[in-house]
C-alpha cells in the first residue's frame, strides 16, 4: 500500500516537472513581455495631444503576446495536447528527418555556439585568415572529423580561400588583427599576392 | 509580354547575366539537392555576393536560384528518399515508390516536365496579370496597405503548418524585433536600452541569416549527419515522358498548375503547401486517386507542378503588392531593399526592368534548369557525396562573412549569433520560423501605415471598415484565422471520437 502510495506520488511528481518545464517557455516570454511594456513609458513622447504616439505599436504588440503566451501556458498546464495540426506536423518533420541516424545531441549544439562566439570576439584580435582557420577545425572536429590531416588541410586551405574570395571579388573589408597577428596576416597576404 | 521578350533577349546576350544565370540554377540545384542546404539557407548565402552588383544581376542570380531550387530537392526524394526541401516530401510517396519500383528515370523524367511545365503555365499568367494587378494596388493608400500586411501576416500564420498559438507567437516576436530603434514616424528611441548598435535597429538580414543559416545548421548538427543510399544504381538518368504519357497525367497537370499558382499568390503560403494541396487535391479528385502511393505518374507531377508553379505566382505578390510571401521572397525582397528599391505596385513604373528581369529569369530558369537537369542528373546527384560537416562548417562561415559585408559591422555578428541560436531553439521547440522573418520585414511596414491611417482619420479606427478593400481584406484575414481554428477543433474533434470508438470496441472485444 505504502509503495503504491509512494508511486503514485512519484508519478505525480514527475507529471508536474513535466508541466513546469513544458509551461515554462511560455511564462518566462510572456514575463520579458511584461518588462517590456512596462519599458515603453520611458518613450519619449513625441506624439502630439490627439495622436498615438510611439508607444502605442509595442503596447498593442506586447499585450496580444502576453495574452497569447498565457494562453498557451494555460492550455499547456491543463494537460491539452498538440492539435492534430500540430501532431500532423511533427509526422511531416519526422518523415524529412527520418534519415538521421544518431539520437540528439543539444552539447554539440552548445560546443557550436561557443566555437562561434569565441571566433566573434576574437575576430578584432587574430584577424580573418587565423581565426577563421580556428572556427573551421573546430566545426569540423564537432562535425565528427576525427583524423587530423583533412581537418588542418580543410580549414588552412578555406579560411585562405574565402578570404582571397571575400576580399578580391565580394570588396569586403575582412579584419587582417592586432599586433603580431597583424605582422602574420601581411606576410600571408603578400605570399598570396593578395592586396 | 514585350518587355519580358526584350528582357529573355537581353539576358541571352550579355554575357555577365548569362553567367549568374547559370550560376544562379546550379547554385539552387545543388541547395535543393544537399539535405544540409535548405533552399532559403542557399539564397541567403548567395545574398552578400549580390551587394556589390548591379540590382538586375542580384535578382537574376536569386530568382535563378529560387526556381532551381523547388526541383533540385525531387532528385534526393525520389533516388534516396530524403526531401530536400519540405516542399519535397509529397514526392516520397509516390516517386520513391516508382524508383523502387525499378522506373527511377521515368519518376526523373515526370519531375522535370512537371517543373517546366507548371513553371512556364505559371509564368504566362504572372505576365498577363501582373501589370493589372500593379495598376489596381497603386491605387492603394495606408490603410489598404495596412490591410494587406494584415492579410499577409494572418495568412502566413494560419496556413503554416503545426500549433497556431506557436505560430502566432513567434510572429509577434517578430513584429517587436521590428520595433528595436528609431521609429519612422516619431522619432523615438525604443528599446534599446542605451546601446548604441540597437538604436539602428535590427537588421531583417542578421535575422533571416541568423535564423535560417546557423540556425538550421545547428538544428541539422544536433540531429547529427548522415549518409544516403541511392536506389538509382549505377544506371541514374533522366527519361522523359512521351507525348501520350503526358496527355493522360494533363488533368493533375493543369489542376495542380492552378493550384500552385493560387497558393502562390496568398503571402505566407509558398511552394511547400502548394505541393502538399496539390497531392492532397489528387487523392480527392484525380482519375487514379486510389492508386495514389504506389508509384503512379500524378502522385509526382502533381507536388512538382504546384512548387513550381507557386513561383509564379509569389513573385505576383511580391512585385505588385510588396509583400514577401515566402522565405525565399523574403529575401529577394530584402536583396531589392538593398539595392535602394522599395518591391510594390510602382516598381512597375520606377524600374519596369526589374519585374522584366524577373520574367525573364524565370523563362530562361526553366529552361536551363530542365537542361541542367537532363544533361548532368549524375554529376549532381554526386554533389551528395561532399560531407555534410564540411558544408555546414563553409556555412556557418559564410553567414557571418555575408552579415559583415552588410554594413561592415562587427556587432551584426553578434546579432547573427544570438538569432541563430534563438532560430535553434524555436526550430527545437516545434515554433515556425517563417511568421518570425515575416514580421521583421512586414513589421515597420504594418506599423507606418497603421499609424499614417490612423493620423489621416484622426485617430479613428473606423477608416478600416469604411474602405471597401482594407475592410474585404481585414475581413478575409480573420476569416482565414477562424477557419483555421474552426478546422483544427474539428479535426481534434474527429481523432477524439476516433480513439473512443477504438477504445469502446476494446473493451467490448
Amino acid at each position: 500500500m505504502e509503495a503504491q502510495r509512494r508511486y503514485v506520488s512519484g508519478d505525480m511528481a514527475l507529471e508536474r516537472n513535466v508541466i513546469i518545464r513544458q509551461t515554462a517557455p511560455y511564462l518566462a516570454l510572456a514575463a520579458v513581455a511584461v518588462w517590456l511594456f512596462v519599458e515603453t513609458g520611458s518613450f519619449a513622447d513625441r506624439a502630439g495631444p490627439e495622436q498615438l504616439g510611439p508607444a502605442f505599436w509595442p503596447r498593442t504588440l506586447l499585450a496580444a503576446l502576453i495574452l497569447v503566451c498565457g494562453a498557451a501556458a494555460v492550455r499547456t498546464a491543463l494537460g491539452i495536447g498538440p492539435s492534430a495540426a500540430e501532431r500532423a506536423q511533427q509526422a511531416m518533420e519526422a518523415a524529412a528527418n527520418d534519415t538521421t541516424e544518431s539520437p540528439p545531441a543539444p552539447r554539440r549544439v552548445g560546443l557550436a555556439i561557443g566555437i562561434v562566439v569565441a571566433y566573434v570576439g576574437s575576430l578584432g584580435l587574430l584577424g580573418y585568415p587565423i581565426a577563421t582557420a580556428l572556427l573551421l577545425a573546430g566545426l569540423l572536429l564537432i562535425g565528427g572529423y576525427r583524423r587530423p590531416w583533412p581537418v588542418v588541410l580543410a580549414s588552412v586551405a578555406g579560411s585562405a580561400l574565402t578570404f582571397a574570395l571575400f576580399r578580391a571579388v565580394v570588396y569586403v573589408s575582412l579584419p587582417l588583427g592586432r599586433g603580431p597577428f597583424l605582422e602574420a596576416t601581411v606576410a600571408v597576404m603578400n605570399a598570396a599576392g593578395i592586396r | 509580354m514585350i518587355g519580358t521578350i526584350t528582357a529573355t533577349a537581353a539576358l541571352l546576350t550579355t554575357p555577365e547575366a548569362l553567367a549568374l544565370l547559370i550560376m544562379g540554377l546550379v547554385a539552387g540545384l545543388i541547395a535543393g539537392i544537399l539535405p544540409g542546404l535548405t533552399l532559403v539557407m542557399g539564397i541567403v548565402l548567395a545574398l552578400p555576393f549580390t551587394y556589390a552588383m548591379e540590382t538586375t544581376s542580384a535578382v537574376v542570380l536569386l530568382t535563378a536560384m529560387y526556381v532551381a531550387g523547388t526541383y533540385g530537392g525531387a532528385f534526393t526524394s525520389i533516388l534516396f528518399r530524403i526531401p530536400g526541401e519540405p516542399l519535397d516530401i509529397p514526392l516520397l510517396w509516390d516517386g520513391y515508390a516508382m524508383a523502387r519500383n525499378g522506373d527511377a528515370a521515368m519518376a526523373l523524367g515526370y519531375t522535370l516536365a512537371a517543373a517546366v511545365l507548371g513553371g512556364l503555365c505559371a509564368l504566362l499568367l504572372a505576365i498577363l496579370v501582373a501589370a493589372p494587378f500593379a495598376r489596381l494596388a497603386i491605387s492603394f493608400s495606408a490603410p489598404e496597405f495596412f490591410a494587406l500586411v494584415v492579410f499577409g501576416i494572418a495568412s502566413v500564420v494560419s496556413l503554416g503548418g503545426g500549433s497556431l498559438l506557436k505560430g502566432v507567437i513567434s510572429l509577434l516576436v517578430g513584429l517587436l524585433i521590428a520595433t528595436v530603434g528609431i521609429d519612422d514616424v516619431y522619432g523615438a528611441n525604443r528599446f534599446s536600452f542605451g546601446l548604441p548598435p540597437l538604436t539602428d535597429g535590427i537588421s531583417y538580414i542578421c535575422v533571416m541569416i541568423g535564423a535560417y543559416g546557423l540556425g538550421e545548421v545547428l538544428v541539422r548538427l544536433e540531429r547529427g549527419f548522415s549518409t544516403p543510399r541511392s536506389v538509382g544504381g549505377a544506371r541514374l538518368r533522366t527519361r522523359l515522358p512521351s507525348l501520350i504519357d503526358l496527355a493522360r497525367v494533363k488533368g493533375a497537370l493543369f489542376r495542380s498548375t492552378a493550384i500552385g499558382v493560387l497558393i502562390g499568390l496568398v503571402p505566407g503560403a509558398g511552394a511547400t503547401v502548394a505541393s502538399f494541396i496539390a497531392y492532397g487535391a489528387e487523392g480527392q479528385y484525380g482519375r487514379r486517386r486510389d492508386r495514389l502511393g504506389s508509384g503512379i505518374p500524378e502522385g509526382i507531377v502533381a507536388p512538382q507542378a504546384a512548387s513550381t508553379a507557386s513561383v509564379g505566382g509569389a513573385m505576383i505578390c511580391l512585385l505588385t503588392l510588396g509583400i514577401p510571401g515566402s522565405g525565399a521572397t523574403a529575401i529577394i525582397f530584402g536583396a531589392l531593399m538593398l539595392h535602394g528599391l522599395q518591391p510594390g505596385p510602382q516598381v512597375f513604373m520606377s524600374s519596369p526592368q526589374i519585374v522584366d528581369a524577373v520574367f525573364a529569369t524565370i523563362l530562361l530558369g526553366l529552361i536551363g534548369m530542365a537542361i541542367i537537369g537532363w544533361v548532368f542528373v549524375r554529376g549532381l546527384v554526386r554533389i551528395l557525396k561532399a560531407p555534410e560537416a564540411l558544408i555546414s562548417a563553409f556555412v556557418v562561415l559564410f553567414c557571418l562573412v555575408g552579415a559583415l559585408a552588410e554594413r561592415n559591422n562587427t556587432n551584426d555578428l553578434w546579432l547573427i549569433v544570438a538569432f541563430g541560436a534563438i532560430g535553434w531553439a524555436l526550430e527545437r521547440n516545434a515554433f515556425p520560423i517563417a511568421p518570425m522573418v515575416l514580421g521583421v520585414i512586414l513589421g515597420p511596414m504594418a506599423e507606418t501605415n497603421f499609424i499614417t491611417a490612423m493620423i489621416g482619420a484622426g485617430n479613428d479606427p473606423a477608416v478600416f471598415a469604411t474602405r471597401p478593400v482594407a475592410a474585404a481584406l481585414l475581413c478575409a484575414a480573420a476569416v482565414m484565422v477562424a477557419l483555421r481554428i474552426f478546422r483544427s477543433r474539428q479535426r481534434d474533434r474527429a481523432e477524439a471520437i476516433g480513439s473512443h470508438v477504438a477504445m469502446s470496441g476494446k473493451r467490448g472485444s
